[in-house]
């Protein structure tokens, strides 16, 4: 009882917290939305990445996660998404990042060619509008066997975001194999 | 006809719609008129839509306007029809008419009445001349739409009608959409009970979903009588019509006139199409049966209408070769009623042909495809029938007045709709589960504010005693300050309790509401198995027919309910075990003669319920199947090797049918083939989590007995938990859960295993075998799911089994369609997610990848915890039991009434039930008395504890069979932690 009322308090600060942090952001976005690129932006680590809004479908907050065997490590598990199972991927795990020591804050339900799926995120802040054609290559810091996994980079506000490939990760083959015929 | 208000509102909207088009029309040409005076054609527009205008207004009451539009005819027959042009005055006249026609139809619309105006009712009248008659004797033109389909033949059919003293009129019908589909049929028989239909023409839907049928009728009824007919039946009419002046078109290409009316009915016919498939479904059914019961007269009556039905809606609804095949059936039928035919076989095999047909026009109708090839080989047969008898002396009686068709109470929902219902239903059930669980938490802290003031009341008491030591000064300032402060806590402790009682309330009435609405949601989804039996007597007949067999065949249990995806999947199958039957299982007339059997072979069909799930049953009295000789094909063909074959079991033996491409029959058939089918059967029924066995013997018959899940959604599985995660193991593969001792742990080939029923089970822990990290199963006994795969049998060492549950089985999303090992996930009541696996799989995997596990390298066992039910209404006592037995080592649940000690017990592991005897809901004696009842708990243990010490309670305790009678007068709590460690053993 006593954890589950702690959760709901905590929750409201933090939603507060996130309604001012999406005002900021709305606000300033609005310049940038002619012709612009939007993201969702979340934070893994200390790094930043970004969802294109069109893959984007909703925000999950402390999503429960059930671990489900068999699964590669970069598959954290399912949710509950209103009486649906829906499948989480981690990908702190697939870009070989360090996994935050605490649960998750976040989920973003995510979906591009038919496939479905909540990617884990520390932060998540809505959409950030940015200048199309701006990106900038891939940087070769990153290895080549994950290169592939992004769309390109982004400077904003200075941080980079790096937008990620949904339909690249999600045709990974060791993900494909999970829903292989 | 009495419609409802929704139905007249549409009626009411549409109408005004027409009177706008019509009224701006007849504007239009009228000043059109002025500029071109005598122009005929838009005289007789005018005329038509005044017409019109007046016969719709008729039907929706507005007459106002039928009066106005009836003057304004007579004007203009008055002028126009004397060869005159109009003048001026007469025009203005017309068009203010036309604007009060167009007032009182918008009043109409938002509710008011609006009378015309007296004095322009005087000037319509002055410049009509002397009252016209209405409907007059003049013909109006036939109407444009109806002109453009009219056929060579039915144009005839019009100028016939006038010479044979008869009338043509045209009859509108309108109705909702919605509803015109259903009434389309009753009309249409009325509309022939006036006479002869000429023609039938759909008219594009007006405004609001109104759909428009008109009909062209020769009568010989008075215009008074047709008028009252269209009055009651809401039906507008026009004329009487005169044929068109310009020939005809020559009748078109069926084809083309068709498409016509279908675009303009394209939903209405979708869900004729939809009924009608249903409709010749059953009359499938009726012509078996007719062939058993030639001279049933109801029977064929009822085939008769129906196929009377088919033939004038098919018309109506544009299908010729429907209508034109029902017709040719209705006409076999009419002989067989006036015995001039007989249903032989020759004649049925030729009606059901047809209704095949029928089957194929409406199935190509649903592809949007109309045409008549289908129904030509049924056509041809019919019509040999016909001409190879001798026709019908007497003309064919007409049709009895069929009966109206049933209101339909149905309607249809798509199963994703529904199954988003049940999810959000499920949702709702968490949340009560979660408020549940708040309830308890209030009731925990009421109970610990009362404790606070107890103890508080010592530590005063305490006070007031120091006696003489202590200051009274002191002690004069504590109490005046205490005490207020006692009282506010207090008033908070009653405020808590009240608010308890409150919330307590209001949960146990959302819980009850929540569980009946997903008992109902569920049970939406269930249909009659009879959907499934009804095609039986059909294919079996036909089977029978082409393998030159006698089959009667029974069908029970048709009613029996089950989801409608588990009978959907079951189709297949059960046609192959029926074609299995009638080909191998049942000898030929002769065979049977030669065993003493009837010629007739047997077989019977059979639903039922069996617990929570169904049992359908299909058996046949033929030839069984010979174990041995299954036994030796098995070994000819590879499937054995001669040693194995020796120790096999007879029915482990007949088991081998259902491997792939096993078969015991050499000839092939065109029924059943050769080795495919069996194999096939089974893993369709293992889809839907079902099972299937077969029983034989030799020369009496085989059955078949598949069990199936009511639901698909809903499955039998056994919660465990390994290495910290819940996990649910489908119950098929299930054989029983058992509790090991390590003493019994046996090693072969340095791999644990066990003795289980004679045989040696390898063990292996499901945390290793499924690669999940964390804490292996240990203890003693350890916890063992013993499964049965092909492979063999494989013992699944769990951390703990919690209990066999129904769970609703939920698709792992698109990203985790599929998981080794994982059937899907559920959710439990908490809202966690649980993984489902198919233990079956995992005797695979376990025998590809033997694992490092052995129960001996665990450390020290732990033995579980022996467990106690508390079950009391008082908190308090509750709280003081629970304390108790909880200092003495013991696991304690609690309950408030017997009740939900039942919950409790069906749920957890309990080794003894203490419990008093008063209690709401259920008392402590039924309590009692339905452990007993029930068929795993009844030996629990259990020790009734109450206050008052009366000799007839003593008794009425041991008569319920409680373990152990306790009084709390004489309580004494060394006394029971005595009695629970005698009952349940040491904690």
């Amino acid at each position: 009882m006593a954890s589950q009322e702690k959760r709901e308090i905590l929750s409201e600060a933090e939603l507060e917290a996130r309604a001012r942090e999406l005002g900021r952001e709305v606000i300033g976005a609005q310049d940038a939305r002619r012709g612009g690129v939007g993201l969702v932006a979340f934070q893994l680590g200390p790094e930043w990445f970004g969802l294109p809004v069109g893959h984007a479908r909703a925000v999950l907050y402390r999503p429960a996660v059930t671990p489900v065997p068999g699964t590669p490590p970069f598959v954290a598990g399912v949710v509950n998404l209103r009486g649906e199972i829906l499948g989480v991927l981690d990908l702190a795990v697939l870009f070989g990042l360090h996994r935050p020591r605490n649960a998750y804050a976040f989920a973003v339900v995510a979906s591009a060619e038919g496939v479905e799926a909540a990617v884990l995120a520390e932060r998540v802040e809505d959409v950030v509008w940015l200048e199309a054609g701006r990106e900038e290559p891939v940087v070769s810091t990153l290895p080549p066997e994950q290169a592939h996994f992004f769309e390109g980079i982004y400077h904003d506000a200075g941080r980079l975001i790096s937008v990620v490939a949904l339909p690249e990760i999600l045709r990974h083959p060791p993900l494909a194999a999970l829903r292989a015929p | 006809m009495s419609d409802g208000p929704s139905s007249r509102d549409a009626l009411v909207r549409g109408f005004r719609e027409e009177a706008r088009e019509h009224l701006e029309a007849v504007s239009r040409a009228l000043v059109d008129l002025e500029k071109r005076p005598g122009d005929a054609s838009l005289l007789e527009e005018m005329m038509r839509r005044l017409h019109n205008l007046k016969g719709a207004a008729k039907v929706v009451g507005a007459d106002g306007i039928a009066h106005l539009a009836h003057l304004s005819e007579s004007v203009l027959e008055a002028v126009g029809g004397g060869g005159k042009d109009l003048d001026p005055d007469a025009t203005d006249a017309l068009l203010q008419a036309a604007d009060a026609m167009r007032a009182v139809a918008e009043g109409l619309g938002e509710g008011r009445a609006v009378d015309p105006p007296a004095a322009l009712l005087e000037r319509l009248g002055a410049l009509a001349g002397p009252a016209q008659p209405d409907p007059g004797g003049v013909s109006a033109p036939i109407d444009p739409d109806i002109r453009a389909v009219l056929t060579e033949a039915q144009a005839a059919d019009l100028s016939a009608a006038g010479e044979q003293g008869k009338t043509c009129w045209e009859l509108e019908f309108c109705a909702p959409e919605a509803e015109f589909g259903a009434r389309i049929q009753s009309v249409h028989r009325e509309v022939k009970a006036l006479g002869e239909v000429i023609s039938v023409t759909g008219l594009s839907p007006r405004a609001g979903g109104v759909a428009r049928l008109k009909f062209l009728v020769s009568t010989q009824l008075a215009p008074l009588r047709l008028e009252e007919f269209c009055r009651g039946a809401s039906m507008s009419l026009t004329g009487p019509v005169s044929p068109p002046a310009t020939p005809a078109r020559p009748a078109p290409p069926t084809n083309e006139g068709e498409e016509v009316f279908a675009t303009e009915m394209a939903a209405l016919v979708e869900k004729y199409v939809a009924e009608k498939v249903e409709d010749v479904e059953n009359l499938s059914h009726l012509m078996l049966a007719l062939e058993e019961r030639p001279d049933d007269r109801p029977l064929l009556n009822e085939i008769f209408r129906q196929a009377h039905s088919l033939k004038g809606s098919g018309a109506i609804y544009g299908f010729p070769a429907v209508s034109q095949l029902s017709g040719q059936m209705e006409t076999v039928l009419d002989r067989l009623r006036n015995r001039t035919l007989k249903a032989g076989a020759r004649v049925v095999d030729a009606l059901l042909a047809s209704v095949d047909a029928l089957q194929r026009l409406f199935a190509e109708a649903r592809q949007g495809r109309i045409g008549s090839e289908a129904a030509q080989p049924a056509l041809r047969e019919l019509a040999a029938l016909l001409a190879a008898e001798a026709p019908p002396a007497a003309a064919a009686a007409r049709a009895a007045e069929p009966p109206r068709p049933p209101v339909r109470e149905t309607i249809r929902v798509r199963l994703e709709k529904l199954d988003r219902l049940v999810n959000l239903a499920s949702e709702l059930t968490i949340a009560k589960n979660t408020r549940e669980a708040a309830v308890r938490g209030v009731e925990e802290e009421a109970y610990r504010v009362k404790d606070l003031l107890v103890r508080w009341h010592g530590v005063l008491d305490e006070l007031r005693l120091s006696g003489p030591g202590g200051s009274p000064e002191l002690r004069e300032v504590l109490e005046s300050r205490l005490d207020p402060l006692e009282a506010r806590v207090r008033g908070l402790q009653t405020e808590l309790e009240a608010l308890w009682e409150r919330f307590d309330a209001t949960t146990q009435h959302a819980t009850g509401t929540v569980e009946s609405l997903q008992a109902e949601l569920m049970s939406i989804r269930m249909v009659p198995v009879s959907l499934l039996f009804d095609t039986a007597p059909r294919t079996v007949r036909d089977l029978a027919r082409q393998a030159g067999k006698e089959v009667s065949l029974s069908v029970s249990g048709a009613d029996t309910e089950v989801d409608r995806q588990v009978l959907e999947a079951m189709a297949d199958p059960l046609v192959h075990l029926l074609r299995n039957a009638v080909d191998h299982g049942l000898e030929p007339p002769s065979a049977r003669a030669r065993a003493g059997k009837s010629p007739a072979g047997r077989i019977a069909l059979s639903a039922e319920h069996a617990g929570n799930r169904i049992l359908i049953t299909v058996s046949d009295d033929g030839r069984g199947m010979d174990p041995q000789l299954i036994l030796r094909k098995a070994v000819e063909r590879g499937f054995l090797t001669a040693t194995q074959a020796q120790r096999q079991m007879p029915e482990e033996a007949l088991s081998l049918i259902f491997q792939p491409g096993f078969s015991t029959r050499d000839d092939v058939t065109d029924v059943s083939g050769r080795g495919v089918g069996m194999d096939v059967v089974k893993s369709n029924v293992e889809k839907i989590k079902g099972h299937i066995e077969v029983e034989s013997h030799p020369g009496r018959g085989t059955t078949f007995r598949i069990q199936l899940p009511l639901s698909v959604a809903i499955v039998q599985a056994v919660l465990v938990e390994s290495a910290g995660l819940t996990l649910a193991l489908l119950a098929q593969a299930i054989l029983e859960v058992v509790r090991l001792p390590l003493a019994q742990v046996e090693t072969e080939d340095e791999r644990p295993c066990f003795q289980h029923r004679g045989r040696t089970v390898p063990l292996v822990s499901l945390a290793e075998l499924l690669s999940v990290s964390g804490a292996h199963p240990r203890g003693d006994p350890l916890t063992v799911v013993v499964v049965q795969g092909i492979e063999g049998r494989l013992g699944l060492v769990v951390s703990r089994a919690l209990e066999e549950v129904e769970l609703v089985l939920k698709t792992m999303g698109s990203l985790l369609k599929r998981v080794p090992h994982v059937a899907g996930g559920t959710i439990l009541a908490d809202g966690r997610i649980a993984v489902i696996l198919d233990a079956s799989s995992l005797v695979s995997a376990a025998v590809r990848r033997p694992g490092a596990w052995t129960p001996e390298a665990e450390g020290q066992p732990a033995p579980p915890r022996r467990s106690v039910l508390v079950v009391d209404d008082s908190l308090t006592t509750r709280e003081l039991l629970k304390g108790l037995l909880e200092g003495a080592g013991y696991a304690v649940a609690t309950a408030r009434h017997g009740r939900e000690a039942l919950e409790i017990l069906e749920q957890r592991q309990v080794d003894v039930v203490v419990t008093d005897i008063a209690m709401p809901e259920m008392d402590g004696y039924a309590l009692v008395q339905a452990i007993r009842g029930h068929p795993r708990l009844g030996r629990m243990p259990v020790i009734l504890v109450t206050g008052a010490l009366r000799e007839e309670e003593r008794l009425a305790g041991l008569k319920a069979q409680a373990d152990a009678y306790m009084l709390k007068g004489s309580f004494d709590q060394a006394g029971l932690l005595e009695r629970v460690a005698d009952l349940a053993g040491r904690p």
